[in-house]
């Protein structure tokens, strides 16, 4: 028998035809098929994104180590499309086709991380920087979906679903050490593991990486801007507790451009369980929130998260599947402000203060999800959830008198919030060539009532390489604690009754395969109402809160939030990309061009009307040698949020990435990596520092630096287990 | 049948997956003489899994969509069993497709049922190649991956051109 087998191998491999060709002749559509992408961010189903119900890119594990990729705004920057992120001097923002809300601390876009909201609830913050503190060598790949999302995930989808999804033990089996420095301002530690096991008869498995980033520097210098007299004592304004009071602020900046971030992230699965846990802290300086003093090491802001998600899936007979989900967040933001100015500061702090806000939320949640394949062959699919979820915000803003250590709170508040949200989706397909997707999701939020979030799409593949696409999906976003609560008796009243912002959108795309090569072609129109932004208070409001407290006498001035305006957005985006010479030539190209306006027909600050980017990546074979990786985006001019000029734009941004991967010869578990990277423009459109009014000496904007030129060397060492 | 079981859903959507299967058995050299006038493809569930059920239904549903391996219909077969000897015996099925939610144990002793058997056997879950299955869909980095046992191909006369084989993951 075993003779047999062996002489039909030898003679199978000599003479015996292929059924269908001998191989190379359509090797490529089986290339295609593998590059195919499998998203389940859209639907909460696996399924292939050329028929999922929005356009979704997915960033794979495999780009994020061709190109050296070491931050969530790094890779959609270089490798996704429709998406563009700008560092407003604090934190990067992230935008989408068209449309960047200044300083929204990334509250319009939802990040998940393994299906678990990131935004948190006291100021809907989401990081895309090394804040999000999530350790990078665990992520499997990045599922980026445009456009509103709320109808599975409620608020904060209006931009889209960013969801990271973490490697399988399978994925990242053994131990791994990593370090990497962005020489010489950065290290970064890391460790993890990952392992297999069996217990109890049931397969399982277990994920795990810890980490610590540090970084120093580098060195920048602003101004100077010669701010003049304190508006309190008359005398020149004081920029630093130590140096002399000279009215100019700005200088050589080497105390609050550092960082530190310790994070851990852990997932667990057991039969049909799965539980995931995070936990991290990020503490940065802060050279400029908008006062205080200049380059003082105590400038800082703090993030803090435990994060905990316990999933279990169950088949309820042969025609559904329950999947409960309980979790739990813990969140800390703390930041300080030390000001010399009295002008800064309470009345009566005239040597100086120490500004504090604290904001802090818990939250917790269940959801049950039922998925009915009625006809049993995924033809008739009914999606059915229900999520319940409590919430606690708290905040306190306080100002310490530096001379007499008196420190007086200025805002305390704590809230107690529940929502609770129904959503139902149903995808049918009739027919082979025919995807369609209906659902609405209702939430019940105590903030502001009652709201449904419709979405309908359909995927319709005429010809068997090409899949038309149409969709119309709607989104919210619930106001956050910060934006309802915030007040400062000196400056600045709370608004309460903020209605949710809403974004409308309809799209069509067209995404065709040829060979390896995917072309894509799509056009969007969103509409946006209800934006929530900062205005003046009107004269009778101003009136009103001193009457009842919430402003000191003496105020003239002062601001609140509003839902102050809506903005159109009608644009296109097209992408390229594929594989050459045996999948060992990698490329991609995509560009994104809006037209978007306020409702006053304004243009939208920082928001760029164009941007993209391309890369490329060849693996020059065989173990011994690397991977080289070249990318690039640009970012259209926009215009300079809060500037003093008029419409003063930032110029055309356009930044280069360079990567070598390789392993060491003789020893394939060490991988060496070099990185570097270029900016071509210093200017970004946010400003900095205190002054507003041009003079002779004040002629332009001065705007938040960028780090030019960059290299960074990452070793690491896989040892099997 | 029990009331609640695990979920053992396909990683590899069942469209994909579908599309994957005919043109590998489209490139596989011994293809054409193992099926004769059709690609038979017996789906494999085990029996009180109501989920692996539910798997071979939809996979089912789209190796029935007018697919072709070359000239050659595809017919397909759903079947439930709890051990080896339930498989068929050696007759016109080309393929052997082992549904997601046998435990270890299991893969390996309905593998050994066939030992030797000219098939082409394919796993839904990655860890059946470990147990002996010829080939295996996985889902990693967001795409479709195919690994083969070159041990159990050699076992079951399965041929995959140098080529091809260059795009799957390999174990011995």
């Amino acid at each position: 028998m075993m003779r047999r087998t062996a002489m039909s191998l030898t003679l199978a491999a000599a003479f015996a035809p292929a059924v269908v060709a001998r191989a190379g002749e359509e090797l490529t559509d089986l290339e295609a098929l593998l590059d195919e992408s499998v998203v389940s961010a859209a639907s909460l189903t696996n399924e292939s994104a050329r028929t999922a119900p929005a356009t979704s890119t997915v960033i794979t594990s495999d780009e994020l180590r061709r190109f050296g990729i070491r931050t969530l705004d790094q890779a959609l920057n270089f490798l996704s499309l429709g998406v563009v992120t700008q560092d407003n001097g604090s934190a990067p923002e992230i935008g989408a086709r068209g449309v960047h809300i200044a300083y929204d601390y990334g509250a319009h876009m939802l990040l998940l991380v393994d299906g678990h909201v990131m935004n948190e609830p006291w100021d809907g913050t989401a990081y895309f920087c090394r804040s999000a503190a999530v350790p990078f060598e665990l992520i499997d790949h990045i599922e980026v979906v445009l456009g509103p999302g709320s109808v599975l995930y409620g608020s904060h989808a209006m931009l889209g679903v960013i969801n990271v999804v973490t490697k399988s033990a399978k994925d990242y089996a053994g131990a791994l050490v990593v370090a990497e420095s962005e020489l010489p301002i950065s290290g970064r530690a890391a460790l993890g593991f990952g392992v297999d096991f069996e217990l109890g008869g049931e397969r399982g498995e277990l994920t795990l990486q810890v980490e610590h980033f540090v970084s120093e520097g580098p060195e920048r210098t602003y101004g100077p801007q010669d701010y003049g007299a304190d508006a309190v004592t008359g005398q020149p304004k004081r920029f630093s507790f130590s140096r002399p009071a000279t009215g100019v602020w700005g200088g050589t900046a080497r105390q609050t451009l550092f960082a530190e971030i310790p994070a851990l992230y852990a997932r667990a699965r057991w039969a049909d369980w799965t539980l995931a846990l995070h936990a991290a802290e990020s503490r940065r300086g802060t050279p400029w929130v908008g006062g205080g003093n200049f380059d003082d090491p105590q400038a800082d802001e703090r993030d803090r998260w435990l994060q905990l998600d316990l999933k279990r899936e169950l088949a309820l007979g042969s025609l559904a599947t329950l999947t409960g989900r309980l979790y739990g967040d813990l969140y800390q933001y703390r930041q300080r402000v030390p000001a010399a100015a009295a002008e800064d500061c309470l009345e009566g702090q005239v040597g100086g203060c120490l500004y504090r806000l604290r904001g802090r939320s818990r939250w917790t949640g269940a959801e049950l999800r039922l998925a009915a394949d009625w006809t049993l062959d995924g033809r008739f699919v009914t999606l059915l959830g229900v999520d319940g979820r409590l919430r606690f915000v708290d905040s306190r803003e306080a100002y310490r008198d530096v001379t007499t250590g008196v420190a007086i709170e200025t805002q305390d508040y704590a809230i107690d919030e529940h929502l609770v949200a129904v959503y139902l989706e149903q995808q049918l397909h009739p027919w082979s060539s025919l995807a369609l997707n209906a659902g609405a999701r209702f939430d019940y939020d105590e903030v502001f009532g009652g709201h449904l979030s419709p979405r309908v799409a359909a995927a319709f593949t005429p010809v068997v390489d090409g899949t038309v696409k149409l969709l119309y999906a709607e989104a919210f976003r619930t106001l956050s604690a910060y934006e309802r609560f915030y007040a400062d008796p000196t400056w600045f009243i709370a608004s309460p009754n903020l209605e949710p912002e809403v974004v409308r959108s309809v799209e069509l795309s067209y995404e065709h395969r040829l060979g390896t090569v995917r072309l894509f072609a799509g056009g969007f129109f969103s509409h946006w109402s209800a934006l929530v932004a900062e205005r003046d208070a009107t004269e009778a409001e101003l009136a009103e809160a001193i009457a009842a407290g919430e402003l000191e006498s003496y105020v003239t001035a002062a601001g609140r939030y509003d839902n102050l305006t809506g903005l159109q957005s009608l644009g296109g985006n097209l992408a390229v990309h594929g594989s050459a010479l045996a999948r060992r030539l990698r490329y991609g190209l995509t560009f994104t061009a809006a037209r978007t306006r306020t409702d006053d027909d304004a243009a939208l600050v920082v928001a760029p009307s164009w941007f993209g980017n391309a890369r490329v990546a060849y693996d020059l074979g065989g173990p011994a040698w690397p991977t080289l990786a070249l990318a690039a985006r640009v970012i259209s001019s926009r215009l300079i949020d809060a500037s003093s000029f008029g419409e003063a734009r930032a110029p055309v941004q356009l930044e280069l990435r360079g990567a070598v991967t390789g392993e060491l010869p003789g020893l394939p578990e060490l991988q060496v990596r070099l990185v570097a990277s270029y900016a071509l423009s210093d200017r970004t459109p946010y400003t900095i520092g205190p002054l507003g009014e041009p003079s002779e000496e004040f002629t332009r904007d001065e705007t938040v630096p960028v780090d030019r030129f960059r290299t960074m060397v990452t070793v690491s060492y896989n040892l099997p287990l | 049948m029990p009331s609640s079981a695990r979920a053992a859903e396909l990683a590899v959507p069942a469209r994909l997956q579908a599309e994957l299967l005919i043109k590998i058995a489209g490139y596989e050299r011994n293809m054409a003489a193992r099926a004769g006038d059709a690609v038979r493809v017996l789906l494999i569930a085990k029996r009180g899994d109501a989920s692996a059920a539910r798997a071979a239904g939809q996979l089912r549903a789209e190796l029935e969509r007018d697919r072709r391996v070359g000239p050659l219909p595809v017919e397909v077969r759903v079947i439930e069993i709890k051990e080896g000897r339930e498989l068929p015996p050696p007759g016109q099925q080309a393929i052997f497709y082992f549904m997601p939610g046998f435990q270890a144990g299991e893969v390996t002793a309905l593998v050994a049922a066939i030992a030797d058997r000219d098939l082409l056997t394919v796993g839904a879950d990655v860890a059946y190649v470990e147990q002996g299955v010829v080939l295996a869909f996985d889902l990693a980095a967001g795409k479709p991956k195919l690994i083969l046992h070159r041990g159990a191909a050699r076992r079951h006369n399965v041929v995959i051109p140098a080529e091809v084989l260059r795009l799957m993951k390999v174990i011995e």
